[in-house]
């Protein structure tokens, strides 16, 4: 299969790079990772090999086949999702850890709306989702005592 | 036989009684939210023992300790994310069961072993102590070694559709395992730089992203499909039905158990490797290995009973030798010394009676937990039942963030969340499963450590090979390694001949419907 191939480069790529970049450590420090990696790109080969023979084309066809029969997930849905997980990653020092959570909680929940849900739905979930947010961060902030990133707001 | 008998009455004073239950149901909390491990539940909850005298304070951290071990399937029976590592290997059956609108039967499952993995433990612990510590003390670095590598062919066990993509996820997690310092020489390697990345990986956020961060963004890609992650049905009597299926393999239970109490005593190993080796023999022994990975209870039962199991087990060397077994252990080694009581034959001597209250309070809190787990699993079930997918996705993700962040109070370890949640999700679309990138992960260190300081052994004995083949464990682990690396493809190859089965592998439709 295709995706089998493209795999097999990138994992053997990595491996090279792996092995490459352990040669400038100490001999007991590049033993285990040069072993790791050469082990990494031979089983690359060897996936690369099995996704050129017969068997492995006839089960592209039949999971091609299958994939256009079953469930298709919803990639612009998840591109969006991730955009917006990713913003909540890298906002949260900077904003603060319950603002930013609230806030993206919000943005992720507006995003996942189905087309034809009633405003009114999405609102209770949005409004269901911040109280949860706040008593999660209230049972770390003060009965864990976990430091959660305070930021600009809080 | 004194102190064994005062500290029977003593654990079932009411207070002690109650004490436990707090503590199972404190760590069944803990436990079950993703990222906050039985070592954390336990870390957090030491400093309200302060005040309270030895017995209320030890009853109470080992309930702590039974309960987040337990309660990290929750986690991973519900959204696909072990609560703890020791849960990893309930994920495999847990969620599918759920997934098939079973939540709370894996619930069900996973708490009766969990109970039954306890008690032998704890049987172990009582009656079998120092010899058993005595022969951990045996395993040097060449056994060690010989453990991981025996622990790396469960790949073969958790990959069935594609070993080499299995053995390719090892690699992976071996590699990334070797970011941070080297354990011997001391060099940094693969940080780029970076100050984050110098004291490696952490292994829960790594947990969170590869198993957690997939679940979520597969959730979202299928909410027009499915209105909720998981459906929930309702089943009279569910308890009954599932004793009676249990019940028919006791050897099951019995051999989990044995397995999560030898590997939890040994030092360093603990239950997150327990639960992975006894999902392993359970798979080879099956005589239906191909239902693993569906929904199989065997499996689910499998991983309970040997991480509640190593609970006891990573006790023995530390009330014996004062060697923790796993890291819930090492902090209970520091409320005892808090507590003023220094382990080993001082503890079964001087302090007999509190040691034993301690030990019969395990037993309680294994007893305890039947009820409670029931319950708090079944409003836990219905609950996650419930939720839409667009409430539940960014509240696991919300979970996730604070579980990553909550480890070392460090935004760096979101970020490796992160990062390795996409790197899984990617990976899952091409066919490789986190399983075996964790416990590449979770066994690299130990491994390497073990390879190394073996070589360096050997070295001083002028043989440097000849250490891994010559010392009679090492032999015996050697043994194990190619039995479970080899029944695999025997059992395949057994397989193929048998014409049904063998269709049913072959046929993409047969093998989709199953996934289903």
């Amino acid at each position: 299969m295709r995706r089998d191939r493209v795999a097999a480069a990138i994992l053997f790529c990595a491996g090279l790079f792996g092995w490459a970049e352990a040669q400038r450590y100490g001999t007991l420090s590049r033993l285990f990772p040069q072993v790791v990696a050469v082990a990494l790109m031979l089983l690359s080969l060897i996936l690369l090999l099995q996704s050129l023979t017969a068997g492995a084309r006839r089960a592209a066809v039949a999971y091609r086949a299958q994939r256009a029969a079953g469930e298709r997930p919803d990639a612009r849905g998840v591109i969006l999702a991730l955009l917006v997980i990713v913003a909540w990653t890298l906002l949260l020092e900077l904003l603060g850890f319950w603002t930013t959570s609230v806030l993206a909680f919000a943005l992720l929940v507006y995003v996942l709306r189905a087309p034809d849900q009633r405003a009114a739905t999405v609102w209770k979930t949005i409004f269901a989702g911040v109280l949860l947010v706040t008593l999660f961060v209230l049972l770390f902030r003060i009965t864990l005592r976990v430091p959660l990133p305070e930021g600009l707001f809080w | 036989m004194p102190a064994v008998l005062q500290a029977v009455l003593t654990v079932l004073h009411p207070l002690n009684l109650l004490l436990i239950s707090i503590g199972v149901t404190a760590g069944i909390g803990v436990g079950a939210l993703p990222g906050l491990t039985a070592t954390m539940a336990i870390a957090l909850l030491v400093p309200f023992t302060f005040g309270m005298n030895v017995v209320h304070a030890l009853v109470l951290l080992g309930g702590i300790y039974c309960g987040a071990i337990y309660g990290g399937s929750y986690a991973a029976i519900l959204i696909n994310t072990p609560g703890t590592p020791a849960a990893i290997a309930t994920t495999f059956d847990g969620f599918a069961l759920a997934r098939k609108g079973h939540a709370y039967r894996a619930i069900v499952v996973a708490t009766i072993a969990s109970a039954i993995g306890g008690l032998v433990g704890v049987f172990f612990l009582l009656f079998l102590s120092p010899p058993l510590a005595r022969a951990s003390l045996r395993f040097g670095p060449p056994e060690f070694f010989w453990l991981t590598v025996f622990g790396l062919t469960i790949i073969a066990t958790i990959s069935p559709k594609s070993t080499v993509k299995g053995l390719i996820g090892g690699a992976v997690g071996l590699l990334i395992g070797t970011i941070g310092i080297a354990p011997i020489e001391g060099n940094v390697r693969f940080a780029f730089g970076t100050v984050a990345l110098q004291n490696g990986i952490t292994l829960i956020p790594a947990l969170i992203g590869l198993f957690c961060l997939p679940e979520i963004l597969d959730m979202i890609g299928s909410r027009y499909h499915r209105e909720t992650a998981i459906p929930y049905r309702s089943q009279r009597h569910m308890l009954r039905r599932v004793w009676r299926l249990m019940a028919r393999k006791p050897w099951l239970l019995l051999r989990s158990s044995v397995i999560g109490t030898v590997i939890g005593i040994v030092p360093g190993a603990g239950a997150n490797i327990a639960g992975m080796v006894s999902y392993n023999e359970a798979v080879r022994v099956s005589k239906t290995p191909e239902k693993f990975g569906h929904g199989a209870i065997d499996g689910i039962t499998a991983s309970e009973a040997a991480n509640n199991a190593g609970v006891a087990g990573s006790l023995v060397p530390l009330l014996t030798l004062g060697i923790p077994g796993a890291p819930p252990a090492a902090v209970l080694l520091g409320a005892l010394l808090l507590k003023g009581m220094r382990p080993g034959a001082e503890l079964f001597t001087v302090h007999a009676a509190v040691t034993y209250t301690f030990m019969f309070s395990l037993v309680i809190a294994n007893i305890v937990l039947l009820p409670l787990g029931l319950m708090l699993g079944r409003a836990a079930s219905k609950v996650v039942s419930g939720l839409p997918i667009t409430l539940l996705a960014p509240l696991v993700f919300f979970l996730s963030v604070i579980g990553s962040f909550s480890i070392q109070n460090n935004v760096a370890d979101v970020y490796v969340m992160l990062a390795l949640g996409v790197v899984g999700y990617i990976g899952r679309r091409a066919g490789f499963q986190p399983g075996p990138i964790v416990l590449g992960l979770i066994l690299g260190a130990m491994c390497e450590q073990g390879l190394v300081q073996s070589i360096l052994m050997g070295r001083a004995a002028g043989t440097p090979l000849a250490i891994f083949f010559t010392r009679p464990i090492s032999l015996v682990l050697i043994a194990l390694t190619v039995v479970s690396a080899a029944w695999p493809m025997l059992a395949r190859m057994r397989q193929r001949h048998t014409p049904a089965v063998a269709a049913a592998h072959t046929h993409p439709i047969v093998e989709e419907k199953r996934d289903a």
